[in-house]
């Protein structure tokens, strides 16, 4: 019989990292932003924060139609979004809402509205309540 | 010299490797993001050094067939599978009763509104969140062979009822339930943001002195392709470092997990009340029974679960002619503990230790009472199958139909466990 493998995250985490990094400039005089993208599946509702060093930006009540399937955000497309040149912003997932799986894209987008770089790109899952995850990028604003 | 040389240099080729080798979490990690989220439990653990399952699938009490003598709360949130494979009874002499077990399957309206929509029950966040009260009422249908000759309320019968769950605090996706989790994860979200600069920072000014702003590091250093051949870098003295960075932010991280695990906890240990109808149904040839009850399930400690039934057996005699002592109407209590042999370990959705149950049934009819006793072992295979053993004894032989025992052994499904667990 085969072996588990331990898990990759937390009690019973498993993830799919197809991009993860932990760096970007972004040239916000120019009109760039950051576009994230959290998707969740599960019986349940979404429970993750995404804040930066400062202060927490979003959290799943924050949107108005939460509980949901897709929560989408930009920063750095209003004044006063960047509270220092650089910053690391971070989300952190929890799973005790009942969701089993959250899919986060993050992507660094022209004013044009064309994707310069894909930032972070990942599927986790846990079955266990207690779960959580934080991932986080270091991003220098010009 | 030659010798001490190739020691030296043997040395030196193996001391990258001692020095990595201590970072348990870089062997598995996949990106520097699971390597954080790694040392941060490592941190946490060593700080704070080592370290229910009332949803019933089996076929409701009123079977006779049924594994369990005391019905619980609530049904599986999908569908529900009970079989009862094996009875060993003490037959009658010269009886045929070789019948195999009853089966039954439940399922909430839930699932079955989700069916005419056709919608993932168990994907939907939209959806689930939405049809709380789906989720409140169950049917179970079934079938139970005939025994014993198969006269009477010997004969088969089909399994029928409803569940109506009246009080339930237990309903994770209930807003006021998790408020205290958005902002604890909230602010345990802004400590991990600094968490993160602060071993960027160190990693940086340990590994490229003077190599500028720590975000050129961040991108050119830790990213999928490189972070592995940086952290292997790292030897024990800057993990240390690293440890200790971590170490003086973790407050708001371990308030968080605190807050789950507490949370869980407390949903687990809230009572939930139930009003549920199950039956025997026959031919017109036949008498129906019909079970009428309230069920509360309560947890009083961690491992420990308590049951109770309160309720009215009634048989519809269809103006048949009973056998001389049939009751037809029997007052009935009945309930239960179950101890739990680990701490579950899955948090809401998943937990299925190896259960022992201990259970009475009382019935009284004309000032006559009547009971029954059971023990029960739960046997879970994987997330959402059980095989439940049962062995029954009771004070008088007709109240099972048997001389004085029966043991049964069965199966149980909980879909949504199982899907769970397959996604």
């Amino acid at each position: 019989m085969a072996k588990t493998p331990p898990p990759d995250f937390g009690k019973a985490g498993r993830l799919k990292i197809r991009t993860d990094e932990q760096g970007a400039l972004v040239n916000v005089s120019a009109g760039e932003f950051i576009r994230s993208k959290l998707t969740v599946k599960g019986p349940g509702q979404a429970v993750f924060a995404f804040g930066c060093q400062h202060r927490p930006l979003w959290s799943a009540p924050d949107f108005p139609g939460h509980p949901q399937e897709v929560y989408e955000w930009p920063h750095f497309k209003q004044p006063g979004d960047a509270d220092a040149p650089a910053d690391t912003y971070a989300l952190t997932i929890a799973f005790i809402g009942g969701i089993t799986s959250y899919t986060f894209l993050m992507e660094k987008v022209a004013k044009s509205g064309t994707v310069v770089a894909t930032l972070k790109d990942f599927d986790a899952s846990s079955t266990a309540a207690q779960d959580v995850l934080h991932t986080g990028i270091m991003l220098l604003v010009s | 010299m030659i010798r001490r040389s190739v020691l030296l240099f043997l040395v030196c080729l193996t001391l990258p490797a001692f020095a990595h080798a201590q970072d348990t979490c870089l062997p598995n990690a996949q990106g520097f993001t699971q390597w954080m989220n790694c040392r941060i439990d490592l941190v946490i653990a060593a700080k704070s050094g080592p370290s229910g399952g009332e949803k019933q699938a089996e076929a409701p009490s009123v079977a006779d067939d049924s594994t369990t003598l005391v019905d619980t709360s609530s049904a599986p949130d999908f569908v529900g599978l009970g079989v009862t494979l094996l009875g060993l009874r003490n037959a009658p002499e010269g009886s045929d009763d070789t019948n195999p077990g009853g089966t039954s399957i439940t399922a909430t309206a839930y699932s079955l509104l989700a069916a005419a929509y056709g919608k993932d029950p168990l994907a939907d966040p939209d959806f689930y969140a939405n049809h709380h009260n789906w989720r409140r009422v169950s049917f179970t249908v079934g079938r139970e062979p005939a025994r014993e000759g198969g006269a009477g309320l010997n004969s088969a019968s089909t399994i029928a009822g409803v569940k109506v769950v009246l009080w339930d605090l237990r309903e994770i996706t209930r807003t006021e339930n998790l408020t205290d989790i958005h902002s604890a994860v909230e602010t345990a979200n802004v400590a991990f943001a600094n968490i993160q600069s602060a071993v960027t920072e160190i990693l940086a000014s340990a590994l490229a002195p003077g190599g500028g702003p720590a975000t050129g590091f961040a991108i050119s250093s830790l990213g999928a392709g490189t972070f592995k051949a940086t952290l292997m870098k790292v030897d024990a003295e800057l993990l240390k470092r690293i440890d200790a960075a971590i170490l003086a932010r973790i407050t708001a991280e371990v308030a968080m997990r605190d807050a789950i695990k507490a949370k869980i906890t407390e949903i687990k240990n809230r009572p939930q009340i139930s009003l549920a109808w199950s039956s025997n149904l026959r031919d017109a040839t036949a008498p129906d029974q019909h079970r009428f009850q309230a069920i509360l399930d309560y947890n009083l400690a961690p491992r420990l679960t308590a049951t109770g039934n309160l309720g009215l057996d009634l048989i519809d005699d269809k103006d048949l002619t009973l056998p001389p002592d049939t009751e037809t109407s029997v007052f009935r209590a009945a309930g239960s503990l179950k101890l739990a042999f680990a701490e579950p370990g899955h948090g809401l959705v998943l937990s299925q230790p190896v259960t022992l149950g201990l259970s009475l049934d009382l019935q009284v009819a004309g000032g006559d009472t009547k009971y029954k006793t059971q023990v029960k072992l739960d046997l879970p295979v994987t997330a959402g199958v059980t095989i439940p053993i049962s062995l029954t004894w009771a004070d008088r032989p007709e109240v099972i139909d048997e001389k004085e025992v029966r043991g049964l052994f069965g199966f149980t499904i909980d879909t949504s466990k199982l899907a769970a667990l397959l996604r």
